[in-house]
């Protein structure tokens, strides 16, 4: 076969998307730790707790404290989650997507949590099949083409 | 460019091609996981609720940083990454005489010179091929949700310092593989000291030159500069010259 080279990009990018498939089920299975962290708002100063996830993943907190407890998606400018807290709450906050999240509150408490894993969304998924099946078409035509 | 059809004979040699097909997934894979993380940090400001991130302050965001950070945590990419360019250049410059069709290649119109200079392209091509495209892969395919971000670091200066650090792994590790190559009269010894030099002062934390540049891809953000010496020489310089003194020794000498 003459144009080697280029069909074994091609297969190799789809071998690429292929891996990223299997890495999320590593990924699933990758417990995240955060915190404890003493979240407040005193005098004018915000002390918050920043996220990155790398996909959706629920997030099991457990806060001691009292006020309103705010998740909010930092690149949407959306809050995802808010809940008063009085004393103890133990609460799952699912973040719905890859981002940056901002846990913070308008009282005092003090949180910790922690993740089971980060799975992808539908929209990754979408993707990664989606350039999956378009690369395998062209790797066949190639192969169609250049065979021999 | 009388070199294009031997430059298309190295590039679709089977060997290395097959070599390619096995090495990419798999640090596709090696990236993907070490991306694939839940991280926090604490943060402090004055206000009741913290910003959300604009277009322009998109860079300073939680998931930009570890977007460039997140390959420097990652030893194993690198480790295989510097194995894989070692093979190809020690294959591309031994395999031939151990074989014994180089005299089938010498023959050919070209002078030593270009041979030289379109076997170590086609090193480079591999080598960078398999380094970016994963970088670009994880960068893109896994962060779909949030396009502003991917965008914003695509385009930013500190990911173009990233693929720079990376192009001085690769090149480093090259030029020494290449020397190797050219000294020993053997494939695996040439590789077996490649390896040595490049790989495994890493195990014992050594901070020497390939994978001292995973230190300024910590960095990439507090402005790193690529062209400071602590860099430059050994990402430019020194391969520069190990390639040149390789260059020499290969058009000066005879062909086995």
């Amino acid at each position: 076969m003459k144009h080697r080279f280029i069909v074994g990009i091609v297969l190799s990018l789809i071998l690429m998307t292929a891996a990223f498939a299997v890495s999320y089920k590593v990924s699933e299975r990758s417990r995240g730790y955060v915190g404890p962290v003493t979240l407040s708002l005193k005098n004018g100063t915000l002390n918050y707790l920043s996220i990155h996830t790398s996909g959706w993943t629920l997030l099991n907190l457990t806060c001691n404290g009292r006020g309103e407890l705010f998740v909010k998606d930092q690149i949407n400018n959306r809050t995802v989650f808010r809940r008063m807290v009085i004393a103890h709450a133990s609460l799952v906050v699912e973040l719905p997507h890859e981002g940056t999240y901002a846990v913070f509150t308008n009282g005092s408490m003090f949180c910790s949590g922690y993740s089971y894993g980060i799975y992808p969304t539908t929209k990754v998924q979408t993707v990664l099949w989606l350039s999956m099946g378009i690369l395998s078409l062209v790797l066949a035509a190639l192969l169609w083409r250049w065979w021999r | 460019m009388g070199f294009r059809s031997f430059l298309s004979w190295e590039l679709n040699d089977p060997v290395k091609v097959l070599m390619f097909l096995l090495t990419f997934p798999v640090l596709s894979y090696l990236l993907a996981v070490g991306y694939l993380r839940l991280v926090s940090g604490v943060g402090m400001l004055q206000g009741s609720a913290p910003p959300s991130f604009s277009e322009g302050a998109l860079l300073s965001s939680l998931t930009a940083s570890w977007l460039l950070t997140y390959p420097s945590l990652v030893p194993g990419f690198w480790i295989l990454l510097a194995l894989f360019s070692a093979v190809v250049a020690v294959f591309t410059f031994r395999y031939e005489r151990d074989r014994g069709y180089a005299f089938s290649i010498y023959s050919l119109p070209y002078s030593k010179g270009t041979i030289y200079l379109t076997k170590l392209l086609s090193v480079i091509v591999f080598s960078l091929l398999v380094s970016f495209i994963p970088l670009l892969g994880v960068l893109s395919m896994l962060n779909v949700d949030v396009p502003s971000v991917v965008v914003a670091v695509l385009t930013s200066r500190p990911f173009l310092n990233l693929f720079a650090f990376t192009f001085y792994f690769v090149f480093f590790v090259i030029s020494v593989s290449v020397l190797f190559g050219v000294i020993f009269r053997d494939m695996f010894l040439s590789f077996l000291a490649a390896f040595f030099l490049t790989v495994v002062p890493y195990f014992s934390s050594l901070s020497v030159p390939p994978f001292s540049f995973l230190k300024g891809i910590t960095n990439l953000q507090n402005g790193v500069s690529l062209l400071s010496t602590q860099y430059a020489v050994p990402g430019l310089v020194i391969p520069s010259a190990l390639l040149l003194l390789s260059g020499i020794i290969f058009t000066r000498r005879d062909v086995l």
